[in-house]
């Protein structure tokens, strides 16, 4: 704590681009030091402390914000301190949440959360589109927040609003536990409310979106574990519900993937199907989803981001992002095209990266659940892996559009940002029993 | 070579090695990285790495004016890098690794060439290759149960409901790999790959990796039922290989399909429970389809990129070295005596003849048999006997490079005498057979019809192709519809609810009720308010009049 406020003072001064940078990867490796083995609890206090589950998803919150130092580089003379600033107080907003005993804390600093993304958003987005996409994202935010504030307070002679609550509580109806899910089930994104994601997304920057797509859907799925750990009984038979909404959603959504022509729509949309399989493991309530959930989350988070550095290094040269004009990179680029082929096969869960042993877990519990719709199991895998094939073919094979007048080497730079996304996701799986 | 005198070593002391390494452990099952090194695992090995460092050599030459042949060579090596992963390990997690990279890595090689056909052609394998990972995937959910993923040792397990399931579905994984018939439609179509990768793919490595597992399973697969539906499965595949190859021009087509038809007589050896016949025969397989493929490719550069067989004839005159390996293989093909693989082949004949099987089996299998001498006679007589074409003599170069004269040369000496060595070193229990002697000479004899019946109705075949309906050339060519089954079908019927979706849901029902309905509700409900506010004075005499009503109600 200590070291962070004192980061963060220093940080309004900072005027360099890459110091700052520096900072988020020092912090990284401060945060390393204090890993908490084998999902003991750590540094409990009055109002804060972690586990294992927030220790990783803040680890790659950091992550991810230094990799965004690196992604957005043109951003560099535009309001450079400003952009600081936002990327501390990301940080900050994050240490809280995911460190916070007390869902009032947590709460407050998962709807201030929205304010830097609107912000982010509104500043650095580049299309009149924008209000619009911002506007939903603080519709849909908002519009479940005070159905749960009002749940909270109602429990709070009950819980204590301790995050950590180990007994279940018996006397929930289906309001309280519809109004205390839906909340985080709008933010990972429940299919029928995901609306807001493809457009926050489209109109976002790169740090925008990879911080969304990175940790910003991660809360949710943390919010989402806390909450059953209260309305465990309620789950139990409305489970359901949500389960086959999330499966719907899944086949549905990656068979609208192969029609999207914006390379962020597309990885938006396959990020939706992802965090679908991630609220299920969640809602089967048993230990194969929960840590099937954690790691797909946790794959997701880079693998995505990575995705979506991808479209924006292609949207840097070809100054769009549509498939149409993004053909055939194979043939300029064949070293991006490596890239590419690495983070999509990852999105479609091959065997070293993370994505694989996260799906597996979470079709085991599944399966747990309910083994009789194993085909249709099969049938959403084949559709997840086939959207990741179509971005992959449409990108890098068939005609190349060469319509510009010159042609810009990838830097250096950029290769190391997809590197720093690839090594962690595909070589975590060696220590995974931190995970489990 | 060290892995094949290991191998020599381990057969010796009848011996195995069984190496875990665990990644974790977790509601107590283990996760586990598996190294089972046995002799079969190494000589397979063996096999591969020679065949390879041979095809790797071969392909240095042949891919020299590839813009991209670096990254050729790469994709290569990390084919076989997958190909050794996937036989090492007997435990369904690492052996995902090597079966999901041989997909994906086949996938990158067959659209190396970056055309329209290679394109397609890549999509359609990768998606039946997805299909068996995620068989695969399935089955290791259904074996959580047993705490362990490792196969070689679930005959433990036998009593076990769900085993029927989890065998069921490793058996679909291996057919997808090795394309029999629900899957076969990838097999042909990924020729669109350059030759030396469908010699690697056809020889050892991709749809080998299917039999190999299934030989790694086999010994509770004899304890299933559905071993008769393999075998049938297996004899049909077989029948339509051996068809479709005797109406197709394309040469690497066509063996191809023979490869195909390969694949399904060694699953019929395996539902026979003959398990390391299998192998040999897989590993002699491997020898001389490797062989043939590069011969062919040889044939293709020297015909500048064409594969129509029509064009081709008279070889034996332009390219002879190349025209003698070819030749060779195809006898080896059709189990010539003393050629690889007559040991493995000739034997197996006269098992199958030996047991009791009905008339349905034994006529797939003889009339598949016939079909195998059949196309190889026919691919012989039009590269061999048929006279110069008008295009063969404007495009042959004789172009027979040192690398792969070499190259070839190495893998076909092997060929030629291992298949006796390998017999006297792996066989040495003997079996009796018992055979009449009109079943004995009975290969000779369909040797000797097919002959007779390719030079009587070769002619006859032509006309009937255009005579019989279009459905019925598409229905034999086109292997039985199952490439319409496989593509346009599902392309076709199941893609379109996407874009429904799209229009439904995406920017239908949910835009119109969450979003632009909300808005518009809202908006509406402001409206509303403002108005009654902006308009006071009718509402206050609204008002008035409600109040006059109530009171006017209860005051009676």
């Amino acid at each position: 704590m200590l070291i962070l406020f004192s980061m963060i003072f220093f940080s309004l001064n900072i005027k360099s681009w890459w110091l700052a940078q520096n900072f988020f990867f020092f912090f990284f490796f401060f945060m390393y030091f204090k890993i908490p083995m084998f999902n003991y609890f750590l540094n409990i206090s009055y109002l804060f402390g972690m586990d294992m589950f927030s220790y990783l998803m803040f680890m790659l919150g950091t992550w991810i914000i230094s990799l965004v130092y690196i992604s957005s580089l043109n951003l560099k003379n535009i309001y450079l301190n400003y952009f600081n600033f936002l990327m501390f107080i990301f940080l900050i907003i994050f240490y809280f949440c995911f460190f916070s005993n007390n869902f009032i804390m947590f709460y407050i600093f998962y709807e201030i959360n929205l304010i830097p993304v609107i912000i982010l958003i509104y500043g650095w987005g580049y299309q009149y589109e924008r209000f619009k996409a911002g506007f939903y994202l603080f519709i849909y935010m908002i519009f479940f927040s005070l159905p749960f504030f009002s749940c909270l307070l109602n429990l709070n002679n009950t819980v204590f609003l301790f995050m950590y609550y180990f007994d279940y509580l018996n006397n929930l109806n289906f309001y309280y536990y519809l109004f205390l899910m839906m909340i985080f089930l709008v933010k990972m994104p429940l299919f029928l409310f995901h609306i807001w994601l493809p457009k926050a997304h489209v109109e976002a920057p790169i740090c925008g979106s990879m911080i969304l797509a990175g940790i910003m859907l991660k809360l949710g799925g943390f919010g989402i574990y806390h909450i059953l750990m209260l309305v465990f009984k309620v789950n139990l038979n409305l489970n359901y519900f949500f389960i086959s909404l999330c499966l719907i959603g899944m086949m549905v959504l990656s068979l609208v993937c192969f029609f999207q022509s914006d390379l962020k729509i597309l990885i938006a949309y396959s990020s939706v199907v992802h965090m679908g399989l991630v609220i299920i493991g969640f809602l089967t309530l048993n230990n194969w989803g929960y840590f099937g959930s954690l790691i797909l989350m946790f794959g997701h988070g880079l693998c995505s981001s990575g995705l979506f550095c991808l479209s924006n290094i292609c949207y840097l040269r070809f100054k769009s992002r549509s498939l149409f004009l993004n053909k055939g990179l194979i043939n300029i680029y064949p070293f991006l095209s490596f890239w590419w082929f690495l983070l999509c096969s990852s999105n479609m869960s091959f065997p070293p990266s993370f994505n694989l042993f996260g799906e597996l877990f979470l079709l085991i519990s599944l399966m747990i659940w309910l083994d009789y719709f194993y085909l249709l199991y099969f049938l959403i895998m084949i559709l997840m892996f086939l959207y990741s094939l179509y971005l992959y073919l449409y990108t890098q094979y068939g005609k190349l559009f060469f319509n510009m007048n010159y042609l810009v080497y990838i830097n250096l730079t950029e290769y190391l940002l997809l590197f720093m996304h690839w090594v962690p996701l595909n070589l975590i799986f060696l220590i995974m029993e931190l995970f489990c | 070579m060290i892995f094949f005198i290991l191998g020599l070593l381990l057969i010796y002391f009848d011996k195995l090695y069984f190496v875990e390494y665990m990644f974790f452990f977790f509601n107590s099952c283990m996760v586990l990285y598996v190294l089972l090194i046995d002799w079969m695992s190494l000589m397979f090995i063996s096999f591969v790495f020679l065949i390879s460092s041979m095809i790797l050599l071969y392909s240095m030459e042949y891919m020299n004016y590839d813009f991209n042949s670096s990254r050729f060579l790469m994709l290569m090596n990390f084919f076989i890098m997958f190909m050794f992963f996937l036989i090492i390990s007997p435990n369904l997690i690492s052996i995902l690794l090597g079966w999901d990279g041989l997909g994906m890595v086949s996938f990158c090689l067959v659209v190396f060439y970056q055309n329209k056909k290679s394109y397609s052609s890549g999509l359609v394998t990768v998606i039946l290759n997805r299909l068996g990972d995620l068989f695969i995937i399935l089955s290791m959910i259904w074996m959580l149960n047993f705490g362990s993923w490792n196969f070689i040792l679930i005959d433990y397990y036998i009593n076990y409901n769900y085993l029927f399931f989890i065998i069921l579905l490793i058996m679909m994984a291996s057919l997808t790999k090795s394309a029999q018939i629900p899957f076969s439609s990838w097999l042909p179509l990924a020729m669109a790959a350059p030759t030396p990768v469908s010699s690697l793919v056809h020889s050892s490595t991709l749809v080998t990796a299917g039999i190999y597992l299934m030989i790694r399973l086999m010994k509770i697969f004899l304890k299933f039922s559905f071993l008769n539906y393999l075998l049938v499965i297996s004899c049909l595949t077989m029948f339509m290989a051996g068809l479709n190859a005797i109406f197709e021009f394309d040469l690497k087509k066509i063996i191809a399909f023979s490869t195909l038809s390969q694949m399904s007589f060694m699953f019929m050896i395996l539902c026979l429970g003959k398990i390391d016949m299998c192998f040999f025969y897989l590993l002699m397989h491997a020898l001389f389809k490797s062989m043939m493929f590069l011969s062919a490719g040889i044939l293709i550069l020297n015909m500048n990129n064409n594969q129509d067989i029509r064009k081709m004839g008279g070889l034996i005159d332009c390219l002879p070295f190349c025209g003698l390996i070819f030749m060779f293989t195809l006898m080896s093909l059709c189990g010539f005596p003393f050629f690889c693989s007559f040991y493995s082949k000739d034997l197996i004949f006269e098992y199958f003849l030996m047991m009791d099987l009905n008339f349905f089996f034994f006529f797939f299998f003889l009339f598949s048999f016939f079909l195998t001498f059949f196309y190889s006679i026919r691919v012989i007589y039009y590269l061999m006997m048929m006279n110069y074409s008008m295009y063969n003599y404007l495009m042959i170069i004789k172009f027979e490079s040192k690398f792969l004269i070499i190259s070839m040369l190495l893998i076909s000496l092997i060929m030629i005498f291992f298949g006796s060595f390998f017999m006297w070193l792996m066989f040495y229990k003997f079996d009796l057979i018992l055979l009449e002697f009109k079943f004995k000479i009975l290969s000779v004899l369909i040797l000797f019809f097919s002959i007779w019946f390719f030079f009587e109705f070769n002619n006859f075949l032509f006309s009937m192709k255009y005579l019989i309906s279009m459905f019925n050339i598409f229905f034999f060519s086109m292997m039985w519809n199952l490439l319409f089954l496989s593509i346009n079908f599902f392309l076709n019927n199941f893609l379109f609810i996407g874009f429904f979706s799209l229009k439904l849901f995406e920017t239908g029902w949910i835009e119109y009720n969450l979003n632009s309905g909300l808005i518009f509700f809202f908006k509406k409900m402001i409206f509303f308010i403002q108005n009654i506010f902006l308009n006071s004075y009718k509402v206050y005499i609204l008002l008035f009049f409600m109040w006059f009503l109530i009171i006017f109600f209860f005051n009676y």
